[in-house]
Order: structure tokens, then C-alpha cells, then sequence
């Protein structure tokens, strides 16, 4: 059998390397690149290196491991259910019925209707409704791609916007005026303390081996305390103490511990001087100097159900234990106002001047593919023409419903989407369907018949990663190289996204989207690498032996006169100048807990008590690998809820139950647990949207429950949704 | 020589990689066999629970209750390195007397009408001088495999944790870093 390295793009946070076993043509299995495999390839040049001083750590080069989901490919590539020939409807959209096409007449049909509707109604008639599909490539990156088609077309309506994580970026971008990446590992090592607050990484990645250099860090001595409803697996590994607190309301809790360490005078004050602006404004806010009404852990209780005693002891100890990484998950910040929290993880780390030293954290970072590491470029997607609009994703349904009389930049006659399963994966599905029934077009490229493309009117066969080549870059961490070989032919007739988008190019006769071969890209791209591209492609895969050192923020607390913050101030904003420019209530300068709309104290939750997380499971990425039977047959797809509450309903162990909202309602096995806190229901994300004959889900998908409103910095809110459960047939 | 394993249930996450691993590697589709499992144990109330995860597998005992319980013989534990490995030229259908022997549940079976199936700690792999597949895709290096001797050296442990049937009998060649069950999360 052959053995070559390839890699794995989902967009999971981390880029990991594969070793194939090749036989006859065909992936037989999959295996991890050990340690012998991965020599470092010599650079022709000067690598760029651990110029911030901070050493390697040991485990630091051990093999980059792929997860369960990566290893589970074999059955991926060869599924039954994979597309393989373009398909045009049949029945009702919607209902699933497909008949076998040529490319030609799909190619002819896509390209045709694509200029019907913006000859017609303009191009921004055409939502551009890509997800990430394949993320970690300098080549394949499935949203670049559809990106730059569209901008060489002329125009589409497009989404912008991070579901994972737009609270943070808007919190960060509000407060640094930058978007910074996490801490990374050699950071980690030099902590004393890690607050993991809403974050999972042992189920979610986050870099690859980041589950590893945790238990690392555990055992050379690093304490962490995990804040979050569940008793999660990655808490379960690594805590020392958890705190169950109720989702929505983290940020009550964290301005409460702002107060502490303000009142027992615990915060650095020549770090607060010299690195930040804004102090006394939310010393006022935090202390109720105006208002007469200070935020302490007493008033913290009440909303968030932690013990006063509790907070006001974490705060002291995240206080006095240097250097400490409050690592703010994403988690919290997908409630109604989600940006807060992240402002208010930011405002604490700047208190006890954990931000930009080793071992510390900025409190709020957002996942990021390195794709300049080592002098590498990647797919540009070129200029936008004037006739590009945008919505928000998770908002795309409203969007299309609406249009121009909902205040929207357009009426959308036509969906194309790729990579993407947002019918699944945004709030409201209901809401989805009826948009999904709307338009008069719907293109759908992919790779399985997914609860999205079965709204296609044309389906259009995408190939996997492993059916074409790419050059692979880390995600979150880590500095290497993998050469993502292509290392089977495409299945049936599919192609990869990069040849369908270049093939109606064609046929639409636009210029300049794909002006090279494959191999001419990658070469281009690495064209400024010191790593040699022929080198990498015979290893497959290259380390760095230096590290990017990655401490965010640093070079600003080096030298803050000389790398002042791109903030209007120059420096970290407890109070926000340009929020308090442009003065809207429900964002204000300075981090404050607002009440959420829908949360447990109103009138809603007295039809609905109980509150639900959308959980991240090892065993997808988001909706990517749900429909692969070796991860399924890991763990059966339950709702957690606790002994307590199931109790109250007369739920027992594996009873199927409805769990329903006032947007839907879906059905599901109960999973009665003591890892979940009172009050609150969790289920895993990612489940293929399977309605009965009733309009109930039968897959357990949990944006039927969702509602698809935003916060005010536009945040999706699918934490914290007002949800009650019973027994099935009750 | 008796190889064995080696699991560091401090630092498993219950993560499953290692059952994916072995099960894709040996061409075992989706179904009840899986040669290794993880087995999840909760224990507590909330606020105060506790969660301990087992890896599970063929432990190649030095007295391997399935060898001596096999009516046909088709088991058999290997002289140079104490692998215990099954014939199943030998192996009868529907019999399953190694599986009722075995305190581990090592036996696996796809269907009712299989021949049963194991963990022969990669052998393949092994004579190429390699690790199971278990071992090198966990990423936390929860798992190790060698000699017992090299296995006792280098790790020490215990050969016995919470849940794990008493290996007095069978002599398991496994050695673990127990999860401290006494640490109680606030």
C-alpha cells in the first residue's frame, strides 16, 4: 500500500496532517503522521522565529494528532449517500426528488439563471450563501473561492459575519481596535492559572494538540477552573474547580468580580495607567458610583445563580495568581448580549494586567487560519465591484423573506449556496423553509444531500479534500506546513469547488477568476516561502523548529508609545470611544450586564422555564460528519437535562421527549445527568434537520428551537434560548 | 516478553479517537464490534460529580480466561511477546464461550452469526516496529504499549482502577494512572 500525507481543512479550529493508505486506487485507511514522518524540511532561507523570547516547551514538537472526526474519513469518501452526479429537481423543491443531469446541462441551467436574475433584477439579487466548507487551505478555501466568482461576475449579495464568534470580534475590535488570536501553547505553559469560561476545547479543538498541551499544562502544575452550565468533557479532564453558572448571564457574574477587585483595591494600577483608557468609567459603572446600585456578587447571585462567596473568591484569586489566562469562550458571547461578555472578559484581563504577557491572555480572541505562516499567500478574493451587498449569515432567511422592504440592501430572487448547510446550522429553521420556498432559484454545491440541498433546483457534486491538491496552513496554532495531496481521483463526477466555479466562469465568460493551473497557484503562493515547495510536497509536511510565539498584544506592552493599539485611544478602551460616539443604549462605552430579552426572569420563561445550550460534540463539526456512522455510534445524540428537572416531568432515563420553544420543536432521548446544572437543557448542534409528517424533528437539530434575533453588536444568539420539555405523547 | 498497555486515565477525555482509529484500521465498519471502547463512569450529585473514563481492550492476560474457555481451540496466547490471538478458521459461530469467560468483554462480534474478532495489539504493525493505532492517534497521549517490564518501569501505577473488573484472576497486562476520584470540584 501507498502511504502519502494529506490533511484535513473542516473548520473545527484546528489543521491537522493525515497520513493515506492507498490501494488500487482507493483510500483503504487512515492513520496520524507520527513522529518519524514529520521530518522538518530545511528552509532555503531565514525562517521567521521565536523573535518574542519565549522557549519551547516539551511536547511542542510531538506529532501534530488529528481527532476522531479526521480518522473517520474512509466512511466520508465513500459514503453512500456522497453526490456524485449532478442532479436537477424533480418534485416539490424541497421534497428531496432528484433526477440525473450532465455538467453541461447544469453548468448551462446555473450559468443561464445566474444571468437571467441579475440581468433582471441586478446581480445583488443572487445571495452568495457559502460556508465554510473547506477552510484551511492557501488554494481550496471553498468561501474564497465563491467570494472571488462573485466578484468577477460583477456582484451578489453576500453574508458577512462570524456565527462562532461575531460578539467577540466586535468586542475586540471595540476595545483593542484589533482582532487577536488566542494565546498559544508556549503561553499557556508559563500560566498559573487558566479560567476556561464557556469553552470546551477537548470536544471543539481549538489548534491542533491544543486537548494535549493542556494536559501538559495540568501536569506541570497549571490550575484551571472552568465556569460553564455543564460539566463538560474537557472539564471533566482538566478542572479543579467548576462553577455552573446560568447561561445568558456570565456577564453579571464577571462585572461582579470587576467590583471585588476594584473595592478590595486588587487591581494593577500602573498597568491600568499606562496600557488603558477609560478606568473610571467603568470603576463608576462596576461600583454604581452614578446610580447607587453597585454591581457586587450579591446582586451578581440573583441573576446568575452563583454563590456571592463563590465570585467574590474567583475574582480574588484570578486577582492575585500571575500570570492567569482568562480564555472567554464563544459560547457565552452567542447569547442576546454576548458582546458584553466579551467586553467584560477583556475589561478583567486588562485589570489585573494579564493582557499581552506570557502566561496571561486578552480575555476575548477569535480562531484564525495562519495562512501567511512562513511566508505563505493564499487565494485573494480581488475587489469587490460597487454592486456587492451584504446581510448578516445567520440572518439570511430574514433577509430573503424581507428584502428591500425589510430595510434589506436587496431582494433576493436566487441562492447559491456552497460548503454550507445554513439552512441547518442558522436560527429559526422554520423561518429558513419558508425563505427556502421564497426564491425562485436555489443552486446548491456540496457533497451530500444535506437538509440544505435538498432545497436545490440544480445540485452540483463537490469533491472531498482528498480528491484534489492543496497546500494546508495551521488553525490557532502551531507553525507548519502540510502538503495536502490529492491522493485519489474525484468520485463519480464530481469536481472540487475551485474546477465547477472555473467551468462557469467559462460558460459566463468572466474573466480572471481562475487564471492558472493548480499547480501554478501553489507554486505562487509559496513563491515567498523559505520552505521549498518541491520539498514540502515530497515530505508532505514541514516544522518549524521556531514557534511565532504567539502572546497577543505584547508588542503593545512592550513598547505601547511605539505600538500603540489601533483603538482611537492607542490603548485598551475599559470605555469604548467610538461606542460612546455613537451612543446606542443597549451598546455602551464601558462592559455592563443588560438584562437578556427572553431570559429566565421573564414573562416568556413562565411558559417556557427551562434554558438551552447548543453544545459542540466531537463528533461533528457543526453539521459536517453528522451523517457518519462510526462518530454517531460514539455516543447516542441526547439532551441533557438533570435529575431534578426530569423529575418534575416524570422524565426517565432514554424516554424520547419533546423539547419545544416558541419557534419549534424538535424530539429527542432524554439523558438524565448530574453534569448539567439545574434549569438548564444542553444538546449538541449539527444534527440534519429531519422533520415527520407533522413538522416535528426527529433529528434532534436545534435550530428548529432557535430564535433569530440578534445582539446589538449582531451577535447569533443561540445560547440561553427559553425552551420546555416533555415526555413524548404528554 | 509480555507486551501490554499502558492508560493514563488522568489525562483521557473520553474523546473516542482511539475507537475510530482501531475500528476504520481494521476495516471493522460501524456496528457492535469495536476493539477497543471507552467506557465513561459518572459518579455524584451536582454540583459534585465526578467522571473517569476506562479504555478498553484485549489486555493479552497472563491467564487469558478465554483461552482455556474456547471449545475449539482457537484462541491461543503467543509464546514470544503474550499476544493472545483467535483463529477464526477455528471459531465457531453463535459459540461466544470466550466472550462469557472473559471479564473484559474483550470478544467482539459484528452479528450473531460472526466469528469473533480482537485486539491483537496491531501485530501487524509490531513486527514493523510500530505502535497500535490506538497509541499514536490518541491526542493526549493517554495510551502506551511495550514490554510490561519496560510498561511497569517506566510509568509504575496500579493495576487496578474504579470500575475495572479485579485482574487478580486473569492477570491483564495493563497498568494505569488512576484518575484521582478524591479531587471534588467545587
Amino acid at each position: 500500500m501507498e502511504e502519502i500525507i494529506t490533511g484535513c481543512p473542516f473548520d473545527c479550529g484546528g489543521s491537522c496532517p493525515l497520513l493515506a493508505h492507498i490501494d488500487e486506487g482507493k483510500v483503504k485507511r487512515l492513520s496520524p503522521v507520527e513522529e518519524a514522518d514529520s521530518q522538518a524540511v530545511p528552509a532555503s532561507g531565514p525562517v521567521p522565529g521565536s523573535h518574542l523570547g519565549i522557549p519551547a516547551f516539551a511536547g511542542m514538537t510531538d506529532s501534530l494528532r488529528p481527532c476522531a472526526r479526521g480518522l473517520s474519513q474512509v466512511e466520508r469518501i465513500y459514503h453512500p449517500e456522497r453526490l456524485l452526479y449532478p442532479m436537477k429537481r424533480t418534485g416539490q423543491r424541497g421534497e428531496g426528488k432528484f433526477q440525473r443531469i450532465s455538467w453541461g446541462e447544469a453548468l448551462e441551467t446555473t450559468a443561464s439563471r445566474l444571468r437571467y436574475f441579475s440581468d433582471k433584477h441586478g446581480p445583488e439579487s443572487i445571495l452568495n450563501l457559502r460556508g465554510t466548507g473547506s477552510l484551511d487551505g492557501i488554494l481550496h478555501r471553498t468561501g474564497a473561492l465563491a467570494d472571488r466568482f462573485f466578484n468577477c461576475f460583477g456582484g451578489c449579495t453576500t453574508t458577512r459575519g462570524i456565527i462562532s464568534f461575531e460578539g467577540a470580534s466586535f468586542a475586540a475590535r471595540n476595545s483593542f481596535g484589533l482582532v487577536p488570536a488566542p494565546p498559544g501553547p508556549e503561553s499557556l505553559m508559563k500560566s498559573r492559572l487558566v479560567i476556561m469560561w464557556g469553552i470546551n476545547p477537548s470536544e471543539t479543538v481549538f489548534g491542533t494538540n491544543t486537548s494535549y498541551y493542556l494536559a501538559l499544562a495540568k501536569e506541570a502544575g497549571v490550575k484551571f477552573i472552568f465556569v460553564d452550565p455543564r460539566y463538560s468533557d474537557s472539564a471533566a479532564a482538566l478542572a479543579d474547580r467548576w462553577i455552573s453558572i446560568l447561561p445568558g448571564t456570565d456577564t453579571a457574574m464577571l462585572i461582579a468580580m470587576a467590583n471585588v477587585i476594584i473595592e478590595e483595591n486588587l487591581f494593577d494600577r500602573s498597568y491600568l495607567e499606562k496600557y488603558t483608557s477609560g478606568f473610571e468609567e467603568f470603576k463608576g459603572y462596576c461600583l454604581g458610583i452614578k446610580d447607587g446600585r453597585p454591581r457586587n456578587p450579591e446582586w451578581a447571585e440573583s441573576i446568575c445563580g452563583v454563590r456571592a462567596e463563590v465570585i467574590a473568591n474567583l475574582a480574588r484569586d484570578y486577582a492575585s495568581t500571575k500570570p492567569a489566562d482568562l480564555r472567554g469562550g464563544w459560547a457565552p458571547g452567542r447569547t442576546a448580549f454576548g458582546e458584553q461578555f466579551h467586553r467584560a472578559c477583556i475589561a478583567l484581563a486588562a485589570l489585573t494586567g494579564n493582557i499581552g504577557i506570557p502566561g496571561g491572555g486578552p480575555g476575548c480572541w477569535v480562531s484564525q487560519n495562519f495562512s501567511h505562516t512562513l511566508g505563505v499567500t493564499a487565494v485573494t478574493v480581488l475587489e469587490s465591484p460597487l454592486r456587492k451587498k451584504t446581510v448578516l449569515t445567520w440572518r439570511w432567511a430574514d433577509a430573503v423573506l424581507r428584502g428591500t422592504a425589510g430595510g434589506y440592501p436587496s431582494d433576493i430572487k436566487m441562492i447559491y449556496s456552497l460548503g454550507g448547510n445554513r439552512l441547518n446550522q442558522c436560527a429559526d429553521i422554520n423561518r429558513g423553509l419558508e425563505a427556502l420556498k421564497k426564491v425562485e432559484f436555489v443552486v446548491v454545491q456540496d457533497q451530500f444531500m444535506t437538509p440544505m440541498a435538498r432545497f436545490a433546483d440544480i445540485l452540483l457534486p463537490a469533491s472531498t479534500h482528498f480528491e484534489r491538491e492543496d497546500i494546508q496552513t495551521p488553525h490557532n496554532s502551531g507553525h507548519y506546513l502540510i502538503y495536502n495531496h490529492k491522493v485519489i481521483e474525484p468520485l463519480g463526477e464530481s469536481m472540487s469547488d475551485l474546477e465547477i466555479l472555473t467551468r462557469l466562469a467559462e460558460r459566463l465568460d468572466i474573466q480572471g477568476f481562475n487564471t492558472k493551473t493548480e499547480q501554478e497557484w501553489l507554486r505562487e503562493f509559496m513563491s515567498k516561502s523559505p520552505v521549498n515547495v518541491d520539498e514540502l510536497k515530497a515530505k508532505g509536511l514541514f516544522r518549524s523548529g521556531s514557534s511565532p510565539g504567539q502572546v497577543p498584544l505584547q508588542e503593545f506592552i512592550a513598547d505601547p508609545q511605539k505600538n500603540p493599539l489601533p483603538a482611537p485611544s492607542g490603548k485598551i478602551e475599559l470605555s469604548s470611544q467610538a461606542m460612546a460616539q455613537k451612543k446606542r443604549p443597549l451598546l455602551p462605552s464601558v462592559p455592563q450586564y443588560i438584562e437578556e430579552w427572553e431570559g429566565p426572569k421573564s414573562e416568556l420563561a413562565g411558559k417556557y422555564p427551562l434554558l438551552l445550550v447548543t453544545t459542540h460534540s466531537r463528533k461533528t463539526v457543526n453539521s459536517t460528519f453528522d451523517n457518519i456512522s462510526w462518530l454517531r455510534e460514539l455516543e447516542e445524540h441526547t439532551a441533557w437535562i438533570n435529575p431534578v428537572d426530569a423529575g418534575a416531568r416524570k422524565i426517565k432515563e432514554g424516554d424520547l421527549v419533546r423539547v419545544f420553544s416558541q419557534q419549534g420543536e424538535l424530539s429527542i432521548k432524554a439523558r438524565l445527568t448530574e453534569r448539567i446544572m439545574p434549569g438548564v437543557v444542553g444538546i449538541d448542534q449539527g444534527a440534519w434537520y429531519q422533520p415527520d409528517e407533522k413538522g416535528i424533528d426527529r433529528a434532534g437539530s436545534v435550530n428548529v428551537l432557535c430564535k433569530d434575533t440578534v445582539s446589538p453588536a449582531e451577535a447569533s444568539a443561540t445560547n440561553a434560548i427559553l425552551v420546555e420539555i416533555s415526555r413524548e405523547g404528554k | 516478553m509480555q507486551l501490554g498497555f499502558y492508560f493514563d486515565q488522568q489525562r483521557c477525555t473520553g474523546c473516542g479517537t482511539c475507537v475510530v482509529a482501531c475500528k476504520q484500521w481494521r476495516y471493522l465498519p460501524a456496528g457492535p464490534a469495536s476493539l477497543c471502547r471507552i467506557s465513561t463512569i459518572e459518579s455524584g450529585k451536582y454540583p459534585r460529580v465526578q467522571v473517569s473514563h476506562l479504555f478498553l481492550s484485549c489486555y493479552h492476560c497472563g491467564n487469558p480466561a478465554c483461552v482455556t474457555a474456547c471449545p475449539a481451540e482457537a484462541i491461543r496466547k503467543r509464546a514470544a511477546d503474550g499476544i493472545v490471538v483467535v483463529d477464526r478458521d477455528l471459531c465457531i459461530p453463535g459459540c461466544r464461550s470466550c466472550l462469557h469467560a472473559c471479564p473484559y468483554k474483550a470478544p467482539q462480534f459484528q452479528d450473531e452469526n460472526s466469528k469473533m474478532v480482537k485486539c491483537d495489539l496491531c501485530l501487524e504493525r509490531f513486527q514493523g516496529g510500530k505502535q497500535p493505532l490506538c497509541v499514536v492517534s490518541c491526542p493526549l497521549r493517554a495510551l502506551d504499549t511495550g514490554p510490561m517490564e519496560e510498561i511497569v518501569r517506566k510509568y509504575g501505577g496500579v493495576s487496578h482502577v474504579t470500575g475495572f473488573p479485579n485482574p487478580s484472576r486473569t492477570r491483564p497486562s495493563v497498568i494505569f494512572r488512576a484518575r484521582n476520584l478524591l479531587t471534588t470540584p467545587l
